[in-house]
This record gives C-alpha cells, structure tokens and sequence, in this order.
C-alpha cells in the first residue's frame, strides 16, 4: 500500500517539475524559417520572447538557368536562405551548423546585429561543426544576412544570404500577401546561356561582369499569385555581391516603400523604381488593381531581359476597365 | 685647359640633374613595392608582437605521429586543402579567389618561406589568420592540433609531391 502511495506521489513531482515554467516570464519560441518566396507569419505578441534561430550551411548543386548548372553554396540549401522574422526587444540565440558535407567553412555576418561582425567571428564554422551566439534585435527593419568567411566575397558571389526582418513593436499594417525576394549577381566561367556544369568566375566577379541577374534562383519555383482587390508587399532583399537594384514592376506603382527596408522611417509613397544596393532591402506595398501578369525586374534593364532578372505575380480577378482597357484600334488594318 | 672644361661640364650637369632630381621625386612613390615574393615573406605578425611570437615553442615534439596527426587535419576536417591544395603547395581549387594566394608550403619557387618563418609564426598564422585571407582557426581547433599542423607543413618542405611535374 505505502509503496503504491510513495510511486504516485513521484510521478506528481515529476510532472510538476516538468510542468514548471523556467522563470523567466517572456515566451520561448522557435523561428518559423520560410523558403522563399513564403514569408514567415507576422508577430502579434509583445517583443521579448526567447527566440531561437538554427541555419544550416550548405554546398549544393542547382540550376542557374535552363540547362546551366552550378554549385551554390547556401544557408538552408536555398537561394536566398531562409526568411527569419523576429520582433524588436526579442532575445535571439543563434546557431549556425555547417554541414560535413562543405567543402569549406562558412559563418554568418546578420545586419540586424549590433555586436561585432553580426556574428561572423562567433559562427565562423568548419564542416560537420556548429556554432553560435546571442543577441538582442535592437532595431527594427529588414535586413540582410551573409557569409563571412574568407574569402567573402566568393561566399557571397555563391549564394549565400536572406532576409532577417525585425518587426517593429506595433507591427507593419497588415496586408493580404507578402513575399520574399532576394536579387544577386553570379558569375560563371561560361558565357551567359553556356549549358552544362558551370564553376564560379573570379575574374568576371572582380570585373563586376557578371553572366546572370537573378531573383530567388534557387528558391520554391512558381510564380507569385494575389486577386485583384488584395494589397501585396514584397520584401525585397539584394545579397550582390556587386550590382545596385533598380528595382521595379512593370505595370505597378509602389503605393508605399520603406526604402533600404528603414522600418520607422516615414515610407515613401507613389514609387516607380527603388534603389536597393548589396547588403540593402526594401520592403514596397501595393495594392493590385488590375488582372493580369505583373513583372518584378532590375530596370537596368539588360539584366532582366538577357541575365535573367525577372519574376512574374500573377493577380487573377476580372476585368477592372474604369481602371485600364486595351483599345481595340489594333491591326495592320486598323483604319481602313 | 682640360680641367676647366671638365668642371663647367660638370657644373651644368649638376645645374640640370639635381633640380630634375627633385622633380622627379615629386612623382615617384618611393615606398618600397614588393615583388609577390617578399609579400610572402613579410611577417604577418604585428611588430609589437613579433619577437614573442617568434620565439614561440613548440609543446608537442615533431615525429611521424604528429606528422600524421596534421596531414590528416590539413585533408580532413580543417579543409586546408581547399585553399592550400592536396599537395600544400597554394594551388587549391579555391585558391585563384584570393589576391595574396594562400601559401605554397612546399618552396617550390625557392623563396625561402619555410626558413623565413619561425613555427611560432607559423603557428599564430592558423591561429589568428592574416589580414590577406588566411582563416582564423584558433576558435576551431584545440593548439595541440595546431602544432600538429605546423609539424605536418615544416614536412613539406622541399617534398617532391607533384613538384617540378
Ligand atoms: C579559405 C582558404 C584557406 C583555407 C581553408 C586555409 N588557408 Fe591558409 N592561407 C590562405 C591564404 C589566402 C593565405 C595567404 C595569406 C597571406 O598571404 O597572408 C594563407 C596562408 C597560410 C599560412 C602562411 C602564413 C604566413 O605567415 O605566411 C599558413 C601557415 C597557413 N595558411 C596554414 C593553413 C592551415 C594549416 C590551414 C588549415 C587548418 C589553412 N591554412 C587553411 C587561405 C586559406
Ligand atoms: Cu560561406
């Protein structure tokens, strides 16, 4: 009898124990990371919680173009790395694994740090190692992370970096659609267009010529979708290494745009075209209007229609004609 | 006659050359410039720290076990031969990315590297890296497996690997 008493009671202990939360009063949570173009959801408690980041280094291979291979290397095996969101005042511990699969060590610089190197001499990483460090989101914005191993900018060049946006306290005002975008320049050692395996140009690099512009790379293929009526916002991000965006949709007009992604500054209304250099983003709203497909680009304009710096949103819904209509004067014959 | 001919001469002459002199020196850098060689071979160790990194002592004894013990770090985990190649001399296949090319332990080209450094010089290079691209590996591996490394590049000197090929 008392043995079976004495067995209950430990197991209420134990429960109680496991039950007990760790004293600290703030939420522990995990990051959502999203594969772009997915935006992580937006954070609706209060700044402060106990978030924790995990990214894995990798070096893997993937299309540039149509028949063009090439050898990325990535934070989460995708170009851009995952999407991370955060919340002002949040309390961020930070691990960076590298695959033993690497060749090489990796590291991660996050512009969202206020710290030395964001965290690049903290994380820098040999394969088969994990690293990491803490940090506190001081600012809020959206902001570029990158590897910062030597040699840096071949880190770069190959793919690797994304997004961390740090919400601000009362949250950016809501919209229907958001997406993920990160423009970067490569450099292969074949002309742009050269099918096959393709290795990685230093030469071109430091001539900042490089043989493709693109967007999302090596991300979740498709392309983006919104309903007439919808406001979209894209954050847009540019991990370089070398080319400004000149960044644009064709048929649109940027309602709103937090240029350099300055979260609390006072947005920009009624844009054509942002400036988004390497190592910047940008976060621009717009609500869509019309159907149709609208096309994101670098409106320097070669990079688009010969490298490859384009993306299409599809926004499906009918025809809005108080707001645009195609006038049927066309044909040759037109006029007779 | 003769000497007095021979000093006008030579009063003209300095009368143009040391005012060409001057100018001259306007225009010309005369930092020394360095040939790639002796950029290899300046010490990337601060100079206030210098003379006690240099005399930096090996704690493990050299011989075929630590020998082994750095070559399997410098083709294994360390990935040293991404940079400084299989054969340790520079020609990795990531090498061309640098400007300084990582170092050809092998003094293939016989500038003197491997005499121009102590080990602990060579031992504070994997440690702390170099400003011109070398990675810091102090943080990565323990300083035994460090020393090993600096036994297992010291046996590379003048190795035949793919020398002279
Ligand atoms: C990402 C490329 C890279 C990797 C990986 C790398 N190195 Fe280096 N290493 C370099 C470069 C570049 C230099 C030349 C830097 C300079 O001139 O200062 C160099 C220089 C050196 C030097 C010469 C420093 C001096 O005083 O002249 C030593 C010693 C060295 N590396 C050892 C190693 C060892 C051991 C490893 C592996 C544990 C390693 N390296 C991994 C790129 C690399
Ligand atoms: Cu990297």
């Amino acid at each position: 009898m008392a043995k079976k008493y004495f067995f209950g009671v430990m197991l209420l202990i134990g429960a109680m124990i496991i039950g007990t939360p760790t004293g600290s009063d703030a939420a522990d949570e995990v990051a959502k990371l999203t594969t772009a173009p997915e935006v992580p959801p937006a954070i609706t408690r209060p700044g402060g919680a106990n978030v924790t980041v995990e990214l894995e280094t990798t070096e893997v291979k993937g299309q540039l173009a149509d028949g063009v291979e090439y050898t990325y290397w990535t934070f989460g095996g995708t170009v851009p790395g995952p999407m991370i969101r955060v919340k002002v005042g949040d309390n961020i511990t930070f691990t960076l694994k590298n695959s033993d699969a690497s060749k090489n060590p990796h590291s991660i610089d996050l512009h969202a740090v206020t710290g030395p190197g964001g965290g690049a001499k903290a994380t820098l990483t040999l394969p088969g190692g994990k690293t990491g460090f803490f940090f506190k989101a001081l600012n809020p914005g959206l902001y570029v992370y990158h590897c910062a191993a030597p040699h840096i900018p071949t880190h770069i060049a190959n793919g690797m970096y994304g997004l961390i946006l740090v919400d601000p306290e009362k949250g950016l005002p809501k919209v229907d659609k958001e997406y993920y975008i990160v423009q970067g320049d490569f450099y292969t050692t074949g002309n742009t267009g050269e099918k096959g395996a393709q290795g990685f140009s230093v030469e071109k690099a430091r001539a900042e010529q490089p043989t493709y512009v693109k967007f999302n790379p090596m991300a979740t293929p498709g392309n983006l979708k919104a309903k007439v009526g919808e406001k979209v916002r894209l954050y847009v991000g540019n991990g370089g290494p070398n080319l400004t965006s000149a960044f644009h949709v064709i048929g649109e007009i940027f309602d709103t745009v937090y240029q350099l992604g300055a979260v609390g500054s006072d947005p920009a209304k009624n844009v054509q075209t942002t400036l988004i250099p390497p190592g910047g983003a940008a976060i621009v709203d717009f609500k869509v209007d019309v159907p149709g497909n609208y096309i994101l680009v670098d409106h320097a304009i070669f990079r688009a229609i010969d490298k490859g710096a384009v993306g299409i949103l599809e926004v499906a819904g009918p025809d809005v004609p108080n707001v645009f209509k195609p006038l049927k004067t066309g044909g040759a014959d037109a006029g007779h | 006659m003769i000497t007095k001919t021979w000093t006008r001469r030579a009063f003209i002459t300095a009368l143009v050359a040391i005012p060409l002199f001057f100018l001259i020196l306007q225009y010309v850098d005369i930092t020394p410039v360095y040939s790639a060689d002796e950029q290899a071979l300046k010490p990337r160790v601060p100079a206030d720290k210098l003379a006690e990194v240099q005399s930096l002592k090996s704690p493990i004894v050299a011989s075929e076990k630590t020998i082994s013990t750095g070559k399997a770090i410098f083709h294994g985990k360390g990935v040293c031969v991404n940079c400084h190649g299989e054969a340790g001399n520079g020609k990795g296949p990531i090498a061309n990315s640098f400007d300084h090319h990582p170092r050809d332990f092998t003094d293939t080209d016989d500038i003197g590297w491997q005499k121009a450094r102590t080990d602990g010089e060579i031992f504070w290079a994997i440690s702390k890296g170099t400003e011109y691209g070398m990675i810091p590996y102090e943080d990565m591996l323990s300083e035994d497996e460090r020393w090993a490394l600096v036994a297992y590049i010291r046996s590379l000197e003048n190795s035949v690997v793919a020398n002279h090929k």
